[in-house]
């Protein structure tokens, strides 16, 4: 289910004294299976125009097409827009209220008209997808720690089986263990056909996942491209207030003070190639 | 025995949650922890391993079931002496919305000496004083919704300056920032410390954060179980790892250098110590 938008601009308070263009003429193409990640400084507009893609905000003007069509044409359904594009919101565990666990995961699939049985086999399959014990299922919310939280969160999204799934943040506050834990699980959905859209300030964590960037900076899409593309204009993304992964700054340096090395690279392994092939050493043979 | 007025200290310092009817769950199970004056202290552990609890004993926004909490000598369980620890010892938290109280940048920097009874003159000096050691005097007459979420920050720890502390605690301050808003931060704590002298205590999850400090916390289940000069702690990768912790990113490029057989010294953590070990070792070679 691709998703395009077409010269978004979104403003608020439109016509009072606090009006502010949020978006600005903003245009871009997902198509199905991409694992695109959003970026941008705070301001920049990221939470604006996620809220666009399942129709929580109206755009002031422009277009966004779901499968070729404006989801806010006549006849459109929103409610069934939100059932294909699934959105985790920032801190989401903050949303979870049902008396257990189960029940919070189960509250957007009851929705859709489906049997109790159905109902349970999904939330026990969203579960499975978030890496949360099933032993927890029946455990009051309030006994489960921030990180297993979350989890429920994005569960109760996983669990509406949507083709998109958005998340804003979803690791922020984590401890790695906990942030290694969600995004691979994160990861896995994606390997499994999901389409997914991450909104994230860790640039170590985009370069990793992402095949794609979008960046935001003033309500403008200022760069799209893959991560190797996005981090190697390294001076632009200091000016907009970003920062590249550490291993690519690394690089830069090494570059300054005359070594022979790409800046293009975005992981670890990469800047351990270069590096060793600059020091007349060979890669090891990985175990 | 009077009291070290040189520390801030906790001994034997044991709290527990009540989940509901008797169910508790223990945050701190023996906490042994202190903090001289001038120093910067990073505290790092998975969630639920006690940090935020232990912050808030500092600040006497918990009190201690058992052990004892001593700031600059004050006992915490004196009554007579909160306000005076408060106004020491002052709090920064996760949330940059959460703390902003006027509608102007220099109201809310205001608020609290306004509340201790300061004098109008003197008040203005420390607001004036606290914006410019955050760099954000420029910015005194601006609406505080209007700031990015670093700039929030900074207001945030202007605002507590204005209380002319002796020690800082930030509860993970940067989770919620951009990377520019993480590094504006760093660089006015890293600042508060080495040119004021102002104690830090920081509670991250960014490992690289802690590479500030001048020795780390480990806690994990409500004790603390490692301490050290960063650089030392970062060394046992194995029982970070185990604790669900982990190495600043760039050691684990030092470490794979390691595998290859390029001795780079395992606590080169940041990019520029990393430069320096790899220029050394090519000039050598």
């Amino acid at each position: 289910m691709p998703i395009e938008v077409r010269s978004l601009t979104h403003i608020y308070h439109r016509g009072s004294t606090s009006e502010a263009v949020a978006l600005k003429d903003v245009s871009f193409r997902i198509d199905n299976g991409e694992f695109v990640g959003l970026i941008g400084p705070t301001g920049s507009g990221k939470s604006t125009l996620i809220q666009h893609l399942n129709g929580l905000l109206k755009p002031t003007s422009g277009e966004v097409l779901v499968d070729g069509q404006n989801i806010w044409d006549k006849g459109m359904s929103l409610r069934k827009l939100r059932q294909r594009v699934g959105l985790v919101f920032q801190y989401a565990e903050q949303q979870v209220f049902e008396e257990t666990v189960r029940q919070d995961i189960a509250f957007g699939p009851r929705n859709l008209g489906l049997s109790e049985r159905e109902v349970m086999e999904r939330v026990e399959e969203a579960a499975r997808m978030v890496g949360l014990p099933a032993d927890l299922l029946d455990r009051s919310p309030f006994e489960l720690s921030g990180g297993q939280l979350r989890r429920v969160a994005i569960a109760g999204v996983a669990a509406m089986k949507p083709e998109v799934l958005i998340l804003d943040e979803p690791a922020a506050g984590l401890d790695p263990r906990g942030r290694d834990g969600i995004l691979s699980r994160i990861q896995e959905m994606h390997r499994g056909g999901m389409t997914v859209i991450l909104v994230s300030h860790n640039m170590e964590d985009v370069a990793r996942l992402c095949g794609r960037l979008l960046v935001l900076n003033k309500g403008e899409l200022v760069a799209d491209g893959t991560p190797r593309e996005v981090f190697s204009r390294n001076e632009f993304v200091k000016k907009i207030g970003l920062r590249a992964p550490d291993v690519v700054n690394l690089m830069e340096k090494l570059r300054e003070r005359g070594w022979n090395v790409r800046t293009d690279i975005v992981n670890v392994d990469e800047a351990l190639k270069e590096i060793l092939r600059e020091l007349g050493k060979e890669a090891p043979v990985l175990s | 025995m009077a009291e070290d007025t040189g520390t801030i200290e906790a001994r034997g310092l044991y709290h527990r949650y009540e989940l509901g009817d008797k169910e508790y769950v223990t945050a701190l199970a023996g906490v042994d922890a202190k903090v001289s004056r001038g120093e910067f202290l990073a505290i790092i552990g998975p969630n639920g391993s006690g940090k935020s609890t232990l912050a808030k004993h500092f600040n006497v926004l918990l009190l201690p079931e058992s052990g004892d909490v001593w700031v600059f000598g004050m006992n915490t369980k004196d009554e007579k002496l909160t306000w005076e620890i408060r106004r020491n010892a002052g709090m920064v938290f996760q949330n940059p919305d959460n703390q902003i109280v006027a509608t102007v940048v220099e109201e809310d920097v205001a608020f609290g000496p306004e509340n201790l009874g300061v004098e109008p003159a003197a008040i203005r000096q420390r607001v004036d004083e606290a914006l410019t050691s955050v760099d954000m005097a420029h910015m005194r007459r601006h609406a505080p919704h209007l700031l990015s979420g670093g700039q929030k920050q900074r207001v945030a720890i202007a605002g507590v300056l204005a209380m002319r502390p002796g020690c800082i605690v930030l509860d993970e301050p940067t989770a919620m920032l951009d990377p520019r808003g993480r590094e504006e931060v760093m660089k006015t704590v890293l600042d508060l410390n080495k040119k004021h002298g102002i104690t830090i205590i920081h509670i991250t999850h960014y490992m690289d954060e802690a590479l500030y400090a001048d020795r780390v916390l480990v806690m994990d289940q409500g004790r603390v179980i490692m301490e050290g000069p960063p650089r030392e702690v970062f060394l046992e990768k194995e029982k970070l790892v185990s604790l669900g912790l982990d190495v600043p990113p760039l050691g684990r490029l030092s470490e794979a250098l390691g595998r290859a057989g390029v001795s780079v010294r395992p606590d080169a953590l940041s990019v520029e110590e990393l430069v320096e070990e790899l220029c050394r070792l090519k000039s050598g070679a």
